[in-house]
C-alpha cells in the first residue's frame, strides 16, 4: 500500500485570498482526475476534481494534463484565527506537496503584537524532546553488525537474520486441487520440532519480518502459536500468515487479536461457493462467515482502543486468490466479496507454472481438474480482459490490489501467453 | 550484470521447513542445515554457511546454490565458464572429517549427488573455501578471529556542527564534520555495493494530530573515501520552499540507502535542526540541536 501511495503525486501551486491552484496525479489511472480535499485542524472544507487542462502537466508527462485545480475556499473557513489549510487526494491520505499552506485574509501589519509564546519558543522546547526520542529503528544494530560482516568479508557473524520464513507445519487440513496436499505429494507431512530451540526463542529477537507459513495450515499447529505469543511487546517484527480461515472459530480469533501478528491473507480462491467447494473442497458459507467474524472482532477491539503486542497497532486482513481458468472470471466479484465484507484488500497470485505440478490431475465428480490448462497462459486475452475489469472494479470500490510482482510480466497484472 | 556476488540472502534471511531443514532462500536451493539436530544460531553460522558466504562474496556459484532458479545464480551462470575439469585429489583431505563437517556434502552423498566427500571436493569443494581436515579448518578459524576484531567498530559515525545552520538564497544551509569512527571505510557512489551519503531527512510537526511526520529526504555524495579516523566536512542544502508553515525537524546522518542503515550508532545523539516557517511572513527560523 505504502508503495501506491509513494506514487501518487501534486502540489498546491499557490494560495492567495479564498483561492486556492495546484494539481494532483494519480499514475494508477493517469487520464483519470483525483479529488483533491481541503482541510482546517483535520476538519474537511472544501472538495475539488483536479481536472483542469494544464499544458505543463501534459510536457512533464502526467497522464493527458487534464490534473489542475482551482478554488475558492468557502468564507466561513477563513475567519477565526490562523488560517492554515491542509490538501489531500481524497481517500488516500497522500498529501499534496507545499501542504499545509496558509490561506484568507493578507498579514496582519507589523507593529501588531504577537502572541507572547511564539512557534519559535515553542520550537526550541520541541527540539529537545525530538532529539531524544528520534532514535535509529529498533534492529539498527543487528543491520549495522550486517554490513560490517559483509564488508569485512566475515563468514562467521554476529548477525542475525533479519527475516525468517518459518514452516511450523506442513499438515493442512483442506485437500485443495493447486496444492501438493490435493494430489498426495505431503505423504511425509510434519509439524517442526521445536525443541532445539531456546525457550525464549531469542535466535529470532534480531527479526523485522517474520512469515509464520509455509505448504502447511499454521493455525493447525502448537508451534506457530508458541512463536507467536513468544514474540514480546516493541519487538518491532512485521508478522504475517497465510490461512484457509477454516479454523477460525472465537477462540482463535482472540488469541490471533491479542497477539502481535500484523498481516493474514485468507485464501479463498472463489467469490462463488461452487469454484470454491471445486477448489478448496469446504463449505464456502462456514469459511466467509468466520472471517466476517474475524473482521467484526478486530474492529469492535480497535473501536474499543484495545492495544495490542508488538508492533502492529491493527490486524491487516486481507482475502487472497491464486487466478486460474477455473476462477478468473470471479475475479471482479472477488473484489466486491472484498469489499462486503469490510477486508482491507485483496492479495492476487497466479497459478504457478513448475515442471513438478504439471502432471497434476484430479477428479472431483464430473469435474475434473487438470493443472497443466489451468495456467492462465493459455488464455492471455480472457484472463487480462478480467484482470482489467477486476482492478476496474477496485478502483470504484476502493479495495487496495496487491499482486505478486514475480508472478505477472514487468511487475503489472499482465498475463503473457505462452507455450506450456 | 547481477551475479551470485549480489546476493544477501545468506546474511540476511533464514527459512526452516517442517521437516526441519534450514536453507537461505526460496529459490530451490538446498539445505544448509536441519534445525531438528542442532540448534539454529549454530546451522546459521555453520561450516556450510560459511563457505556458502565466502562464495558468494567471491562470485563462485556454491554447492547449495547449484538447483537454484534466483537472478543471481542465472546471471553467474551466464557471465562464468560453467563446465570444469576436476581439482587434483590432495594429498591431506580428510574424508570423514570432510563428510561430517559439512551438511550440504553429506545431504548430497546421502541423496546419491556425490561418491564421496573426495568426489565433491574436486567438483566444486575446491573453489567454495571448504578446508580439507581439522587442521586447517582451525588455522581458517583464527584468520576470521583477526579479521573480526580488525572489523569489530564496523561502520560508526561521529557527526557535529561545524557552524550554526542558516538560510541563504533561500535554502537551508548545513555544515556538518562527519568523523569515520568505525573500521571500515566510506565510499561514495559508484565505488562498491555500499555507497554512503550525508543525508539530511526532514519530519514536520502536526499539531491538530500532536505527531511528527516523515516528509522529504535530501542527499549529497561524499565526493572521495573515507578512510577510519578520517573527518570530513559537509554542506547539506535543504529548499525552503519545500518547508511548509509551522514546525519541522532536519536530522542529519551518513545513511547507505541500499543497505537501509545510518551509521550513526544507537546511543548517540543526533544532529538535529528545528526549523520554524512562520504562518504570516514566511520567515524562517532554526535551532540547532545535537
Amino acid at each position: 500500500m505504502s508503495n501506491a501511495l509513494s506514487l501518487l503525486n501534486g502540489f498546491v501551486d499557490q494560495a492567495n485570498g479564498a483561492t486556492v491552484v495546484g494539481w494532483a496525479w494519480d499514475p494508477g489511472k493517469p487520464n483519470e482526475p483525483v479529488v483533491v480535499e481541503l482541510s482546517r485542524n483535520g476538519q474537511p472544507v472544501a472538495t475539488v476534481s483536479a481536472d483542469r487542462f494544464r499544458q505543463d502537466l501534459l510536457d512533464a508527462g502526467f497522464g493527458n494534463g487534464c490534473h489542475a485545480f482551482e478554488i475558492e475556499l468557502p468564507l466561513d473557513s477563513l475567519d477565526a484565527g490562523v488560517p492554515v489549510f491542509s490538501a489531500t487526494i481524497q481517500a488516500t491520505g497522500f498529501e499534496l506537496k507545499r501542504s499545509p499552506f496558509r490561506c484568507g485574509p493578507p498579514r496582519p501589519e507589523r507593529d501588531q503584537p504577537r502572541p507572547a509564546t511564539t512557534a519559535v519558543e515553542r520550537l526550541n522546547a520541541e527540539i529537545a524532546s525530538f532529539s531524544r526520542a528520534w532514535t535509529p529503528r529498533l534492529h539498527h544494530e543487528n543491520r549495522l553488525a550486517f554490513l560490517a560482516a559483509r564488508e569485512g568479508g566475515l563468514t562467521e557473524i554476529q548477525a542475525r537474520p533479519q527475516w525468517f520464513m518459518i514452516e511450523t507445519t506442513s499438515h493442512c487440513n483442506l485437500k485443495c486441487v493447486i496444492c501438493p496436499h490435493g494430489h498426495g505429494a505431503m505423504e511425509n507431512a510434519s509439524d517442526l520440532d521445536l525443541s532445539r530451540f531456546s525457550r525464549d526463542f531469542d535466535f529470532l529477537a534480531s527479526a523485522e519480518r517474520m512469515q509464520l507459513f509455509g505448504t502447511g495450515e499454521p493455525l493447525l499447529s502448537g508451534g506457530f502459536w508458541e512463536i507467536l505469543e513468544s514474540i514480546g511487546p516493541g519487538s518491532g517484527v512485521e508478522v504475517s500468515i497465510n490461512s484457509n480461515g477454516t479454523l477460525l472459530n472465537q477462540e482463535r480469533i482472540d488469541r490471533l487479536l491479542r497477539s502481535p501478528l500484523s498481516w493474514i491473507s485468507i485464501s479463498l480462491d472463489a467469490a462463488r461457493p461452487e469454484t470454491y467447494r471445486r477448489v478448496r473442497g469446504a463449505d464456502f458459507d462456514v469459511v466467509i462467515s468466520r472471517v466476517r467474524d474475524l473482521i467484526r472482532a478486530r474492529n469492535a477491539r480497535q473501536a474499543a482502543g484495545v492495544s495490542r503486542v508488538g508492533s502492529a497497532s491493527r490486524l491487516e486482513i486481507f482475502i487472497n486468490m491464486t487466478l486460474m481458468r477455473e476462477n478468473i472470471e470471479e475475479f471482479p466479484e472477488f473484489v466486491d466479496l472484498a469489499a462486503d465484507l469490510g477486508a482491507d484488500g485483496v492479495q492476487v497470485c497466479q497459478l504457478l507454472w513448475h515442471k513438478g505440478h504439471s502432471a497434476w490431475e484430479t477428479k472431483k465428480g464430473e469435474w475434473k481438474f487438470v493443472y497443466r490448462d489451468q495456467l492462465l497462459r493459455n488464455l492471455p486475452d480472457k484472463a487480462n480482459d478480467f484482470i482489467q475489469q477486476g482492478l476496474e472494479r477496485a478502483a470504484t470500490r476502493r479495495v487496495p490490489i496487491v499482486f505478486d510482482g514475480s508472478q505477472f510480466e514487468r511487475s503489472r497484472p499482465v498475463v503473457q501467453g505462452e507455450e506450456v | 550484470m547481477t551475479t551470485v556476488r549480489d546476493c544477501d540472502y545468506p546474511w540476511m534471511g533464514f527459512m526452516i521447513w517442517a521437516n526441519g531443514a534450514a536453507s537461505c532462500c526460496c529459490y530451490g536451493s538446498s539445505p544448509v542445515g536441519d534445525v531438528s539436530k542442532t540448534p539454529p544460531e549454530s546451522v546459521w553460522n555453520n561450516s556450510t554457511m560459511q563457505s556458502l558466504r565466502a562464495s558468494l562474496a567471491a562470485g563462485v556459484v556454491h554447492t547449495v546454490c547449484q538447483s537454484g532458479t534466483c537472478k543471481y545464480v542465472v546471471g553467474s551462470r551466464a557471465s562464468q565458464q560453467t563446465t570444469r575439469d576436476l581439482a587434483p585429489a590432495p594429498a591431506d583431505f580428510d574424508e570423514a572429517w570432510y563428510v561430517r563437517q559439512y551438511f550440504d556434502v553429506c545431504d548430497g552423498l546421502a541423496r546419491g549427488v556425490w561418491s564421496s566427500g573426495l568426489d565433491h571436493y574436486r567438483r566444486l569443494g575446491h573453489r567454495e573455501f571448504r578446508c580439507r581436515n581439522q587442521r586447517e579448518w582451525r588455522r581458517s578459524v583464527q584468520q576470521q578471529r583477526e579479521r573480526a576484531s580488525r572489523t569489530r567498530a564496523g561502520y560508526s559515525a561521529t557527526l557535529s556542527w561545524v557552524q550554526s545552520a542558516r538560510v541563504r538564497e533561500h535554502t537551508i544551509v548545513m555544515s556538518v564534520c562527519a568523523l569515520n569512527s568505525g573500521s571500515i571505510a566510506w565510499q561514495p557512489n559508484g565505488q562498491g555495493p555500499t555507497p554512503i551519503h550525508a543525508s539530511a531527512e526532514a519530519y514536520r510537526r502536526l499539531d491538530e494530530v500532536q505527531r511528527t511526520r516523515p516528509m522529504n529526504i535530501y542527499r549529497r555524495d561524499l565526493g572521495a573515501p573515507v578512510e577510519p579516523g578520517q573527518s570530513i566536512t559537509l554542506e547539506m542544502q535543504a529548499p525552503v520552499d519545500d518547508f511548509p508553515v509551522g514546525r519541522s525537524f532536519l536530522v542529519v546522518d551518513l545513511v547507505s540507502d541500499p543497505r537501509d542503515v545510518r551509521l550513526t550508532r544507537r546511543g548517540a545523539k543526533p544532529l538535529v535542526l528545528g526549523v520554524h516557517r512562520d504562518e504570516w511572513t514566511d520567515q524562517i527560523d532554526l535551532v540547532t540541536a545535537g
